[in-house]
């Protein structure tokens, strides 16, 4: 620790009413930082109003500082003694001004992309809003392709991505507690939630935990999650992570709560279930038989990512027996002349999917497209012609990778990725009871996890919990006019979202 | 925060009681039934069947007496009293867990898994119930709420398969009717209903409440009697399905070949076919399924016994205490000899030893806990 940090790295100088002692702290401070900008000015006609400004270039907009404040003041016609109010009321013609006495505060802005502002005799400083680091624009969402409805998803700034979300929700009860995690990265961490329709427990619950974390930086909202969750150890994710707006609306009109971070393209929801991972966002945009039909697909996809490779090791290798003659026959003469057993097979086509996956990701742009194309074809095409390996491996490791890519979460999609390994382990030693031993560790760990006293599970599981119509939006979707309540996320008492009728368009009782 | 239900939910219960009846003997039943009375054995177990809602009426009673705490019997005895029924109490699961395990063990070894060696089979067992049983109650009640619909959809699949290929001859009663047969054989029935004493151990566990939203008002509604209404609703339906197992195996193989083998029930499964062939041996996978009632019965000894003496000795780790459990009943299962002479010897200490304890403890807890109550109104 330096003299200026305490051991909660907070700055621990005091704003002085003497401009020259802020000038010390804040030279002292900034010592060798060559992209802080730190300017004494002085008014034309009365020396003694001075006023001290500091900022870092590049993150501000000067043409703002320029013309709200620093022409302003210079061209300022001396009035008398109390001359900051008089700059204050009169001269200062930005909205978003501060004042703060604590030098702590006036760092963070700086750092934040504000500007600062000391003044000679007065005890106090100025934080002027003056952001204007260069960001992304609004672009489409990579992550979270819908075929109909907005196609708008967040970026890496904390503002837009907090315009975003007040876009869709124009109501006084959308409240947005903001503060910041890492003692050296200051990050901003703002919580959206809905006041009347979240549990208040819950607020209470993130904000304590936001405020327990003691880390030194945070540069996505994935490290928050990770130091949030209560589950470490689980592969499952305990947060929602989505690039959408509506989604992210959506989910704070049901009760929940979002979490954005500065720097990150995405936000958290909680608490989550196993279901929610399951939902797109055009299945609410969508005919309900189409969504129905389409998460219904999911599911399946999930059981045949998580399970397909186990259970053809399973049958393959213990109980050729359950298929039908022809079909056996057909199987054994795909495998003639492969000179690995079907585990060693399997195992080498789902490590090379996983490795061309893998490149495929890290790979810029068309070279990725080129890396699938010529490891999917020819690579595969040839290892069958090598006789490295049959056709039928081929195809189930294909299956399982194109129903692991339905699944529209991506973290979601990874844990199935990782847990398909464990039943190929399973039933590569104990076959099709291996199969089930698999599934069943892995449902009581589901059965285990909650998110924020929910059940991972629910409404699968303590469905009975007063009914709200929770099944309406579950493996097949009701359509909208059925789905009159709000899932168990929200408060005991503000389930109603939506009432026939003249009597009252708010859902109010 | 959110979670209405103390810990478990009346519906959790409800199949949580249900799998844990018929989990055990349901494969079983047809075998013990026709061995025990032949072509008259529906008349045994109809009234084993009735014996047992007797027993389920005396569970409900001392339930009731004596509710409010998972160890039923703490308010009646002292300490020295409660150690030493704790310690019966873990004694006999370790034995039922054993045999549990032994009859599962056999099933995979002779069905699935030929040729593997039991130890193979068990441990994957062991650790899949050691894990839920180390979740707690509640996790357990949620996963058996899951496996409720993997084991009664493919099983009423199964039953509805076999139905052309049923012999109704077989199910008319015949022969002689000899009185000694027909108490022993109910008897038999009765004993297979031994592992609802769990209920005497779930009473801490859940609220008779329901509560109902109305607008933004929350009415709660205390219900008297949910539990019972429950416990008798897994009691008709466990039953229902013992009997129509019982009723498709004579019907698809007769009496005679029924009492042959004691996996008579699964041979009912290879009579299933699926349209168009697409699967030659339905048996294999509604035998893994069969794998989730089993794991359902064996996971409520080794949580109820942990839970247990967690409580009483002050043991912290839970690990400690599933391992001394499983360790226990595991060496048992691998001593034990073949399974249709363990499962001879089993109903035998079932019916001499362990079910008459079962009858007399909770007995016992209800004279004491009157005698002290009474003591201690006559002090006020």
């Amino acid at each position: 620790m330096d003299q200026w940090h305490s051991f909660e790295h907070k700055i621990i100088a005091n704003v002085s009413s003497v401009l020259k002692k802020n000038v010390e702290v804040v030279e002292q401070l900034f010592a060798d930082c060559d992209d802080v900008i730190k300017k004494e000015l002085q008014n034309g006609q009365n020396k003694q109003e001075r006023i001290y400004i500091c900022y870092i270039d590049g993150l501000i907009n000067r043409e703002l500082l320029e013309e709200s404040i620093v022409r302003p003041f210079l061209n300022r016609v001396s009035k008398g003694d109390d001359w900051f109010s008089d700059f204050f009321s009169e001269i200062v013609e930005t909205v978003d001004v501060k004042e703060t006495d604590n030098m702590d505060d006036l760092v963070g802005a700086i750092l934040g992309g504000d500007t600062a502002l000391f003044a000679e005799g007065y005890q106090k400083g100025l934080v002027i809003s003056s952001k204007g680091f260069p960001t992304r624009g609004v672009s489409q969402t990579e992550s979270e392709v819908v075929l109909r409805g907005s196609k708008d998803s967040f970026n890496e700034n904390f503002r837009t991505n907090t315009a975003l979300i007040r876009r869709r929700i124009k109501d006084t009860r959308l409240k947005m507690k903001q503060t910041t995690v890492g003692f050296r990265s200051r990050t901003n961490v703002g919580i959206f939630y809905m006041d009347d329709l979240v549990e208040p427990e819950l607020v209470e619950q993130i904000e304590r935990q936001l405020k327990d974390i003691k880390i030194d930086a945070i540069f996505d909202n994935g490290m928050l999650e990770h130091l949030l969750e209560q589950n470490t150890l689980s592969p499952f994710p305990q947060y929602q992570h989505t690039e959408r707006p509506d989604k992210t609306a959506s989910g704070i009109l049901e009760g929940r709560v979002a979490i954005v971070v500065d720097n990150s393209p995405g936000v958290l929801l909680a608490p989550v279930t196993f279901h929610c991972f399951f939902q797109a966002s055009d299945d609410y945009y969508n005919r309900f038989y189409v969504a129905s039909f389409e998460r219904f697909l999911r599911y399946m996809a999930a059981l045949i990512s998580i399970g397909l490779p186990g259970l053809y090791i399973a049958v393959f290798n213990f109980h050729t027996e359950v298929l039908p003659t022809s079909l056996v026959l057909s199987f054994a003469s795909a495998r003639l002349g492969v000179p690995f057993p079907v585990v060693i097979e399997l195992l080498l086509m789902e490590l090379a999917f996983e490795m061309l996956r893998e490149a495929g990701v890290r790979m810029p742009g068309q070279m990725g497209n080129t890396i699938g194309v010529v490891g999917g074809l020819i690579v595969g095409q040839t290892a069958v012609e090598a006789g490295l390996v049959s056709t039928i491996v081929v195809i189930v490791v294909s299956l399982t990778a194109i129903a692991s890519f339905s699944i529209p979460n991506e973290s979601f999609t990874s844990t199935f990725r990782l847990l398909k390994f464990v039943l190929i382990g399973t039933c590569a030693l104990w076959g099709i009871y291996g199969f089930f031993i698999g599934i069943l560790l892995v449902l009581i760990h589901l059965c285990h996890l909650e998110s924020y006293g929910i059940p991972y599970l629910m409404p699968t599981v303590s469905s009975s919990v007063a009914g709200y119509g929770t099944k309406k939006d579950y493996i097949f979707k009701a359509p909208i006019h059925m789905m009159k309540e709000r899932p168990i996320f929200t408060r005991r008492g503000a389930r109603v979202r939506m009432r026939k009728g003249e009597e009252d368009h708010v859902c109010r009782k | 925060m959110f979670a209405e239900n103390k810990k478990l939910s009346l519906k959790q219960f409800e199949r949580m009681f249900l799998i844990e009846i018929f989990g055990t003997f349901s494969l079983t039943m047809p075998t013990l039934v026709t061995r025990g009375f032949g072509y008259n054995g529906i008349y045994a177990f109809l009234f084993g069947i009735l014996l047992a809602g007797i027993y389920l009426l005396f569970l409900l009673g001392v339930r009731r007496r004596l509710k409010g705490t998972s160890l039923y019997f703490e308010r009646s005895f002292h300490v020295f009293g409660k150690r030493t029924i704790l310690f019966l109490y873990f004694i006999r699961f370790v034995v039922k867990n054993a045999y549990t395990m032994l009859l599962f063990v056999s099933l995979i070894g002779d069905t699935i898994l030929k040729g593997q060696g039991n130890l193979r089979i068990l441990i994957p067992f062991i650790v899949i119930c050691a894990y839920v049983a180390y979740q707690g109650i509640e996790t357990r009640g949620r996963v058996l709420e899951v496996l409720y619909f993997f084991i009664f959809v493919p099983l009423i699949f199964v039953i509805l398969l076999s139905i052309p290929e049923l012999s109704y001859a077989e199910w008319i009663p015949k022969g002689a009717f000899h009185g000694k047969e027909f108490l022993k054989t109910s008897y038999i029935v009765l004993l297979s209903y031994s592992p609802m004493e769990f209920l005497l151990f779930e009473s801490g566990y859940f609220e008779e409440v329901e509560r109902k939203e109305i607008g933004r008002q929350e009415e709660v509604i205390t219900k008297k009697n949910t539990i019972a209404k429950m416990a008798g609703k897994g009691f008709i339906r466990a039953s229902f399905f013992h009997i129509v197992i019982f009723l498709v195996t004579i019907g698809l193989f007769g009496v005679t070949l029924t009492k042959d083998s004691l996996w008579s029930a699964l041979a009912m499964m290879e009579t299933a076919k699926l349209p168009a062939d697409f699967i030659s041996r339905l048996d294999i996978l509604l035998i893994a399924f069969w794998i989730f009632s089993l794991f359902g019965v064996t996971s409520g000894y080794s949580t109820y016994s942990m839970w247990l003496l967690k409580d009483v000795w002050k043991e912290k780790r839970k690990g400690v205490m599933l391992a001394i459990f499983f360790s226990l009943s595991g060496i048992l299962t691998l001593l034990l000899p073949d399974i249709e002479t363990s499962t001879a010897l089993y109903f035998r200490y079932l019916g001499v030893i362990d079910f008459p304890i079962a009858i007399i403890i909770p007995l016992l807890s209800i004279i004491f806990y009157k005698r002290k109550y009474r003591e201690r109104s006559i002090e006020v």
